[in-house]
């Protein structure tokens, strides 16, 4: 049985600048299931980071509701754990401490949190960089140490950000991959936003279509290709110039 | 020819000495309770240090200086982090912040005496009124200046607000609150001294007025190279502390 784990109602937002008030959002409707992967793709302007951000409670919108597991989303939660563009990673902290920080905010055994921050990293091959400080490492692995920094912590939902879009194109590959082994054995629901056709056909069940001016879904795409997905095969091409075609119109 | 980069700094003090040697010791162009010739600093020397009393001196200084920096950041650090993630208390505090910051220091140093008496403690008051304010402010900047991805990423990670204040807007102001504490050291010891010529009866001003009195001017000579060597040393020790806390 699908289960709700999202469901947006009827969200308007609006900005203001300093002369004028720009409509970023209107009339989004949109409901998301548990342990779906999600991909909001759009140009840029079309108000897809601003929604992923209504989501994660960090902007509050001006007309509508969003619910998690049924009640409304008022701020964010370590729920749903959001993993930024930019590098978020404290630098003051090295990459164990980064990873335990949320649990040891929660107030959990230092032991066990030792443990499972452990645990986790190794999953994902970064064991060796657990006395290394942000600086020190590359941006891939700074966002990776972020994806685990929000899975440590037990957050059921996780919000993207276009976070590997500063990264090289054969590391975003990798990140990629290792994305999608990561949200088939947690069973995550992720909403992951993207201006990359490319990597909205790779990793997503759902393709959010949006346009812009002001910010609306164009179209619910459903992604049915098998995984593992080949960049190279005939339907991933085929689904891209789709994707492309309901862009441009 | 090529000298090494370690020896640059000794040029021009290897210089000043050599002109001081032959223009006081050998030409005796001045008379020695004008500028003192090398022998005269160097008895004065020799004697403040095996009485202890330069010892005592730069001890006293320094304590003073280490409690008013001390008192200064317990009062300045929360207050600027307090004052940087409430821009309604921010808004209260500028005019009695802008009004109190310019006045010098040392123009504290009648009511410090009425409040205080003569002593250590007006001497702390003195940097106290000094150095709050560089470390306020250099707080107040450092919170503001806080990465908002970095508040944001510990919201969504489950900090609630004092938790953000502690462990994530404190954290990124050090750096900020380290350069406000190299400010307030320097100013720290210059009010000091000031304060110990007029109110106090130990510590280095003390040290220099007194010999001054006394025409001493070789325990002059000695008692500011001394200040110049602390602030030399507290410079070396910021920069080695700057250099773990920025990232």
């Amino acid at each position: 049985m699908r289960v709700l784990s999202i469901e947006i109602k009827n969200i308007y937002k609006s900005f203001k600048t300093h002369d004028k008030e720009i409509t970023a959002l209107s009339n989004i409707n949109l409901n998301i299931e548990t342990g779906d992967f999600i991909c909001i793709l759009g140009p840029s302007g079309c108000g897809k980071t601003t929604l992923l951000r209504l989501v994660g409670g960090l902007e509050i919108p001006d007309k509508g509701e969003i619910y998690e597991d049924g009640s409304i989303i008022t701020g964010p939660s370590r729920e749903r754990g959001f993993i930024f563009q930019q590098y978020s990673l404290f630098p003051w902290l090295n990459v164990l401490d980064n990873v335990m920080f949320g649990l040891e905010i929660g107030g959990s055994a230092k032991e066990k949190n030792i443990y499972r921050a452990k645990t986790y990293l190794k999953a994902v091959g970064l064991e060796d960089t657990e006395n290394l400080y942000p600086h020190e490492l590359s941006g891939g692995m700074k966002q990776r140490v972020a994806i685990v920094r929000s899975l440590v912590n037990k957050s059921k939902r996780l919000l993207m950000d276009e976070p590997f879009s500063a990264i090289d194109m054969q590391n975003r590959h990798k990140l990629q991959e290792e994305l999608i082994r990561i949200w088939k054995k947690s069973n995550n629901t992720i909403l992951f936003v993207t201006h990359d056709v490319d990597e909205a056909v790779f990793l997503a069940d759902h393709i959010i279509l949006m346009g812009k001016n002001p910010g609306y879904i164009k179209k619910i795409y459903k992604n049915t290709l098998e995984r593992p997905r080949k960049r190279e095969s005939e339907e991933f091409l085929k689904v891209q110039e789709k994707i492309i075609e309901i862009l441009d119109e | 020819m090529k000298i090494k980069n370690k020896f640059l700094p000794l040029i021009i003090p290897i210089i000043i000495i050599v002109v001081w040697i032959i223009g006081t010791s050998i030409l005796k162009l001045v008379p020695t309770f004008v500028v003192p010739d090398p022998l005269t600093v160097f008895d004065s020397g020799e004697e403040l240090i095996f009485s202890g009393r330069l010892l005592r001196d730069t001890i006293d200084t320094l304590f003073k200086v280490l409690l008013g920096l001390l008192t200064a950041s317990i009062v300045a650090i929360p207050l600027g982090i307090l004052l940087g993630s409430s821009s309604r208390l921010e808004e209260m505090s500028k005019i009695i912040v802008g009004v109190l910051r310019p006045i010098p220091p040392v123009a504290w140093i009648p009511f410090s005496i009425l409040w205080f008496g003569i002593g250590t403690a007006p001497a702390i008051f003195i940097i106290f009124m000094g150095s709050v304010f560089p470390i306020l402010i250099y707080t107040l900047d450092g919170v503001k200046r806080t990465d908002k991805v970095l508040i944001e990423a510990g919201e969504t990670l489950g900090a609630n607000r004092f938790q953000i204040l502690t462990r994530i807007i404190f954290p990124a102001a050090i750096p900020t609150i380290v350069s406000g504490l190299k400010v307030a050291v320097g100013i720290g010891l210059m009010c000091t001294v000031s304060a110990e010529m007029i109110a106090s009866d130990s510590g280095l001003g003390h040290l220099i007025i007194n010999a001054s009195n006394l025409f001493d001017t070789g325990a002059t000579v000695i008692g500011m190279v001394t200040i110049g060597i602390i602030g030399l040393m507290f410079d070396f020790i910021f920069r080695k502390i700057e250099g773990k806390v920025f990232w």
